[in-house]
């Protein structure tokens, strides 16, 4: 998440609506990159994005200290994401690498690379896939990491630990 | 290369170079204030703005005389309301015996063994009306003086917040009027948040959610907004908090205090 001024969500908290306004345009990109690396589609991503803000901004009262906006909406936008995933049949899924402009990027073998990986990122479990993106895309600890998704943190390391093993066995049967 | 070596360095660094050329549409943002401008809120908090600070702080100190004075270290004087806790003095029932409520329009019965205390805190469009439980609860009301980087002027901010420990549950009860609260329709989708569902409490529209707060099981809280009868835009709002071990009981107590709530007026039947 961006670093939101401190007095913005103090005053969003207040129960100042053009604060959270302010609040909204200023995370919503990082909230949808967020969303989009654990969900399949950019239509997903952007209803999960929808629903962490009308959550944040329903619960926002209960946050205690404003300092803390950016793991507790973090933990918002995570679990808005999963739900997405959790809610709706997948009709339509899209691939991660599809739902990304990637027009500009070099076909260079380091792409390629990239784009490979991207696509055996697209395969794990939307948990996989959460845990993952945490850790290695919003580069949190594993601490922090497990509590956006809200699970003991030897969950957490357990969790991280089968995904990546994934990951690895998915690109050795698929080179 | 070895997928090997390449995870998780290159995991990293793909979803980097991917993830940051994603853009949302680009009225996203817009679209979701929308959204949030039509949608209720459980806890507004009362914010004014003092732009003629003299006048407007004369106002806020002769309206909170009465309130006890506390200062807020980092943020320069703060005046704060009484606060309202459930670990009160009430004698301990023996378990299984039942209290009653009946105030404020709201009636229904809560475990005996409970503390309550009266809380009546306003805080603008919000009364906190009690607080419930064998846990915490607190309402406070502080002004903000900012500093210098900051780019508002005094303003007052109240709060009302629960506290439990292992083992126990507190409840906050409290009435909302004003838009945004009410009515509740549930024939409108769009009415409710993520995690929400509409349920019936005493006879009228509700919404209900049951929400984990803590990855480790151990907190969790529910949240219920109730149809206030005759009224168009009121609402009363019951939130419970509550921690393990014990959780299951705790549920069923506040499940139960909340299929016993009767309204007064009566719901139309």
């Amino acid at each position: 998440m961006t670093a939101v001024a401190g007095h913005l969500v103090l005053a969003a908290r207040s129960g100042d609506a053009s604060a959270f306004e302010m609040i909204v345009h200023a995370e919503t990109q990082a909230a949808y990159r967020l969303a989009l690396s654990i969900v399949r589609s950019p239509a997903e991503a952007e209803d999960a994005v929808q629903e962490a803000f009308l959550r944040a901004w329903r619960d926002i009262g209960k946050l205690r200290e404003v300092e803390l906006w950016p793991a507790w909406f973090r933990k918002l936008t995570v679990r808005s994401a999963l739900d997405q995933t959790r809610r709706r049949p997948r009709v339509r899924e899209v691939d991660l690498e599809m739902a990304l402009d990637l027009s500009g990027l070099e076909r260079s073998v380091d792409t390629a690379d990239r784009l490979e990986l991207i696509a055996a990122f697209d395969r794990p479990s939307p948990d996989d896939r959460a845990i993952l993106a945490l850790r290695f895309y919003a580069d949190l600890e594993i601490p922090d990491a497990a509590a956006a998704l809200g699970i003991p943190l030897g969950t957490a390391k357990s969790r991280l630990h089968r995904a990546l093993e994934r990951l690895r066995e998915q690109m050795r049967r698929e080179p | 290369m070895n997928p090997e070596e390449r995870l998780p360095g290159a995991l990293h660094a793909a979803l980097d170079a991917a993830l940051d050329a994603a853009r949302p549409s680009p009225d996203l943002a817009d679209r979701i204030v929308e959204r949030v401008s039509a949608s209720g809120r459980r806890a507004a908090r009362f914010n004014s703005r003092m732009l003629v600070a003299g006048m407007a702080a004369l106002v806020l100190v002769v309206a909170l005389v009465p309130l006890a004075i506390s200062l807020r270290s980092n943020r320069g004087p703060a005046i704060a309301a009484p606060s309202a806790s459930a670990a009160s003095k009430t004698p301990t029932a023996p378990a299984g015996t039942l209290a009653h409520f009946d105030r404020d329009g709201l009636a229904f019965d809560y475990p005996a063994s409970w503390t309550a205390s009266v809380s009546g805190f306003n805080m603008h469009y919000i009364t906190i009306l009690d607080f419930l439980g064998t846990g915490t609860g607190l309402a406070t009301c502080t002004a903000i003086t900012p500093g210098p980087a900051d780019q508002f002027l005094t303003s007052t901010e109240c709060g009302a917040y629960l506290h439990v420990q292992p083992g126990q549950v507190a409840v906050e009860l409290s009435s909302q009027d004003g838009p945004p609260h009410g009515p509740i329709d549930p024939t409108n989708p769009a009415g409710l948040s993520s995690g929400e569902k509409y349920v019936t409490v005493g006879g009228l529209p509700a919404t209900f959610q049951d929400d984990l707060v803590s990855g480790s099981g151990a907190m969790v809280a529910l949240n219920w907004t109730l149809s206030m009868p005759g009224e168009i835009y009121g609402t009363y709002s019951i939130h419970a908090e509550f921690k393990g071990p014990g959780a299951a009981e705790m549920r069923a107590q506040v499940e139960t205090l909340v299929a016993s709530i009767r309204y007064d007026p009566a719901a139309p039947s």
